[in-house]
C-alpha cells in the first residue's frame, strides 16, 4: 500500500515526520487515477516539459502521414539522447493518432514553461526539425504556425525567425483543396521530368536534396554553398539550445548533422 | 485550405460513391471542380486527407487553447477549420488535479498512515511482551528441567560432603561475635597492651600463641573496620589470624573461604623496668608496612 506521505514506509523510524507533498509520489498517482496514455508517459518519465516537446516534434515528423524508418530513426535518436527511449514508441503512437487531449496537454505544458525569452529559440529548433529534409510540406507549415501562436509570436516575428533560420521567406501554406493546385503540380512535374532527361540522374537527385537542405537552388556556386553552410551551422549549433532541455539539444544536433552532411556532399560532388 | 468534406456534408472516411452523389447535387461551381479534382482522385485525396486531419486537430486545439483568433491563423483555413471551444483550457488543470491530491485524499491517507503508525507501536509492544514471556518461560523451564534431572540439592545431610566432588558447605551462619577477647587460655596476669586494627570487608579471628610452647594464650575476634585493645601476659608470642566474611562458629570459622595467615615476626611483650612494651598490629595492607605475613593451612591454625 503506497502512501502519499513519507512515513508510509514506516519500519521503526518513528522520527520521520511527513510533509504533505505538493505533488504526490509517482506510484500513488499511477495506481489511483485513470490516466491517459500520454499522462502515463508524463508521470513515468517525470520530465513533463521534455516529454511534451518530444510529442510535438513527433507530431511534426509524422504529420505528413508517412512514418518512414529514417524519420523514426531520427526521433529515436532524439529520444535516446534525452532519456525518453523507453517512452518514444508510445509517444510516436500518440502523435500518429493525433490524440487531441495529449497534444493539448503537451501544448499547454510547453507554453507554460517556455517564456518569451526562449520562444524564439524554441521556434528555431522546431523550424529546423520541420525543414531539415530541405522542404516544408503543408502539414508542417500549419503546425509550426500553430506553435508560433502557442508561444505568442506575432506574424512578423515568426516570419523573421523563419527567414533567419532558413534564409528564405516562409511560403504560404499550399492549398491542396483547390483544383488549380493539383493542375499546376502536374505541370511542374512534367517540367522537371523534361529538364532532368539531359543530366546524370543519381547525382541530381542527391544534390537537389542537399541543395534544398542548405536552402539553395540546385547549381549554386561553391561560394554560396559555403556561406549557406556557415550561417546554418551557426544557427543550429546544439549548444545554443541548452536552456530548452535535452530534447531540443538533441533535435538541433540532428538538424545540424544533416546540414553538415549536405555541405560535405556538395563540397565534394557539386 | 478549404474543408471540402464539411462543405459537402461528408465525413473524411466516406466512400467514393458518397462523394460522387454529393458532387452531383452540388450547386457551387468552384466546389464542384475542387471536389472532383481532389476527392475523386485517389492520390490527391490521400494528400488532402492528411492535411484535413492535421487542420482538424489544429482547429480543435486552437479552440481549446483560445488561439482561434491568432496572428498566424487566417484566411480560408482559419475560417473553415476553426471550431467552438468545448471546455476551454482544461488540459493542464485536469492533469494537475490528477497529480495533485485533494484535501480529502490527504486526509484519507493521513488516517491510513496514522493507523499504520499505531499498528507498528502495538506490534512493537506485543513483540517485546512476547519476547520477555518467552525468556521467562525458558528460564523457568530450564530450572524445572534441572531440578528434575539432578537430585542432590541444597538440603543435603551433613555427612554427605565427602562423597561429592565439590563438598557443599551448608553450615548455618552464626551471629558474628563482638570484637574483643573471646577465649582466654591462660590465667597469668595480662598486663601488656596489644592493639589490633582491621579493615572493612572482612572479619578476623586472631590467635595469640606462645612462641615457645605453641599453646594458645588468647583468641581475639575483631570485626572488619574495628580496633580492639587487649592485654596479654608478658612473653613471646606468635600471632595467627583467620579472616573471612560470615561466621560459622569455632569449628568452621569463616567457612571454606577462610583465609589463614600468620605474622612472620615474634612479638615480645617485656617489662624493661620503665615500661611494659606493647604492640599495635594492623591487619590490612598498609604502605610502608613492616610486617610480613604468610599463609597457613587450616590445620596449622
Amino acid at each position: 500500500m503506497t502512501h502519499l506521505f513519507a512515513y508510509s514506509k514506516l519500519g521503526y523510524d518513528f522520527s520521520r515526520i511527513s510533509i504533505p507533498a505538493l505533488v504526490a509520489p509517482r506510484d500513488w498517482i499511477l495506481q489511483n487515477n485513470k490516466l491517459s496514455n500520454f499522462e502515463t508517459v508524463l508521470i513515468k518519465n517525470g520530465n513533463h516539459v521534455g516529454s511534451s516537446v518530444l510529442l510535438l516534434l513527433a507530431w511534426i515528423a509524422v504529420s505528413d502521414g508517412r512514418v518512414d524508418s529514417k524519420e523514426l530513426g531520427r526521433l529515436r535518436e532524439i529520444a535516446r539522447a534525452s532519456n525518453h527511449l523507453q517512452d518514444v514508441d508510445e509517444i510516436i503512437e500518440i502523435a500518429k493518432q493525433q490524440d487531441i487531449d495529449a497534444l493539448g496537454l503537451a501544448s499547454e505544458i510547453v507554453s507554460r514553461n517556455i517564456d518569451s525569452d526562449r520562444s524564439d529559440l524554441f521556434m528555431q529548433m522546431a523550424i529546423g526539425m520541420a525543414i531539415a529534409d530541405g522542404y516544408l510540406i503543408t502539414t508542417e507549415n500549419f503546425i509550426i504556425r500553430y506553435l508560433a501562436d502557442l508561444l505568442g509570436l506575432s506574424r512578423a516575428r515568426f516570419q523573421q525567425i523563419f527567414r533567419e533560420v532558413t534564409g528564405k521567406e516562409i511560403p504560404e501554406p499550399s492549398d491542396p483543396s483547390s483544383a488549380e493546385y493539383w493542375q499546376s503540380r502536374s505541370y511542374q512535374n512534367g517540367q522537371e521530368n523534361q529538364s532532368q532527361s539531359g543530366q546524370t540522374h543519381h547525382s541530381t537527385n542527391h544534390s537537389a536534396k542537399y541543395f534544398a537542405i542548405l536552402g539553395l537552388e540546385p547549381g549554386a556556386s561553391k561560394e554560396e554553398i559555403k556561406k549557406a553552410y556557415r550561417r546554418l551551422a551557426q544557427i543550429h549549433h546544439p549548444d545554443r539550445f541548452h536552456s530548452l532541455g535535452k530534447e531540443s539539444v538533441a533535435a538541433a544536433t540532428n538538424t545540424f548533422q544533416r546540414i553538415k552532411e549536405a555541405y560535405d556532399y556538395l563540397v565534394k560532388y557539386a | 485550405m478549404r474543408d471540402l468534406y464539411k462543405k459537402l456534408g461528408l465525413s473524411r472516411s466516406c466512400s467514393v460513391e458518397d462523394i460522387q452523389v454529393a458532387i452531383a447535387t452540388c450547386k457551387n461551381k468552384k466546389l464542384f471542380q475542387d471536389a472532383e479534382a481532389v476527392l475523386l482522385n485517389e492520390k490527391n485525396r490521400k494528400t488532402y486527407d492528411k492535411n484535413h486531419k492535421v487542420l482538424t486537430s489544429i482547429g480543435k486545439l486552437r479552440a481549446e487553447l483560445g488561439l482561434s483568433q491568432s496572428e498566424n491563423w487566417y484566411g480560408d483555413t482559419a475560417h473553415e477549420f476553426s471550431q467552438e471551444p468545448n471546455k476551454p483550457g482544461n488540459y493542464y488543470s485536469s492533469f494537475r488535479r490528477k497529480i495533485k491530491p485533494s484535501i480529502k485524499d490527504h486526509l484519507k491517507d493521513f488516517l491510513k498512515s496514522a493507523f499504520d503508525y499505531v499498528m507498528v507501536l502495538v506490534k512493537l509492544v506485543a513483540s517485546y511482551a512476547l519476547g520477555i514471556g518467552i525468556l521467562f518461560g525458558v528460564l523457568f523451564g530450564i530450572g524445572g528441567i534441572w531440578e528434575a534431572l539432578d537430585p542432590p540439592s541444597k538440603t543435603a545431610k551433613v555427612n554427605n560432603t565427602n562423597k561429592v566432588d565439590q563438598p557443599v558447605f551448608d553450615k548455618p551462619v552464626l551471629q558474628l561475635p563482638v570484637s574483643g577477647v573471646v577465649r582466654r587460655h591462660s590465667n597469668a596476669e595480662s598486663i601488656a597492651p596489644l592493639e589490633i586494627r582491621t579493615s572493612e570487608g572482612g572479619n578476623y579471628l586472631v590467635k595469640v600463641e606462645s612462641a615457645s610452647t605453641g599453646l594458645a594464650v588468647m583468641d581475639v575476634f575483631v570485626r572488619g573496620g574495628d580496633r580492639v585493645e587487649v592485654d596479654v601476659p608478658l612473653g613471646d608470642y606468635v600471632i595467627k589470624y583467620a579472616s573471612g566474611g560470615q561466621w560459622y562458629g569455632y569449628e568452621h570459622l569463616f567457612g571454606p573461604s577462610t583465609s589463614y595467615n600468620k605474622a612472620n615476626e615474634t612479638f615480645s611483650f617485656v617489662n624493661n623496668g620503665y615500661q611494659i612494651s606493647g604492640y599495635t598490629i594492623t591487619l590490612y595492607q598498609v604502605r610502608n608496612g613492616n610486617l610480613t605475613t604468610s599463609r597457613l593451612s587450616p590445620s596449622d591454625f
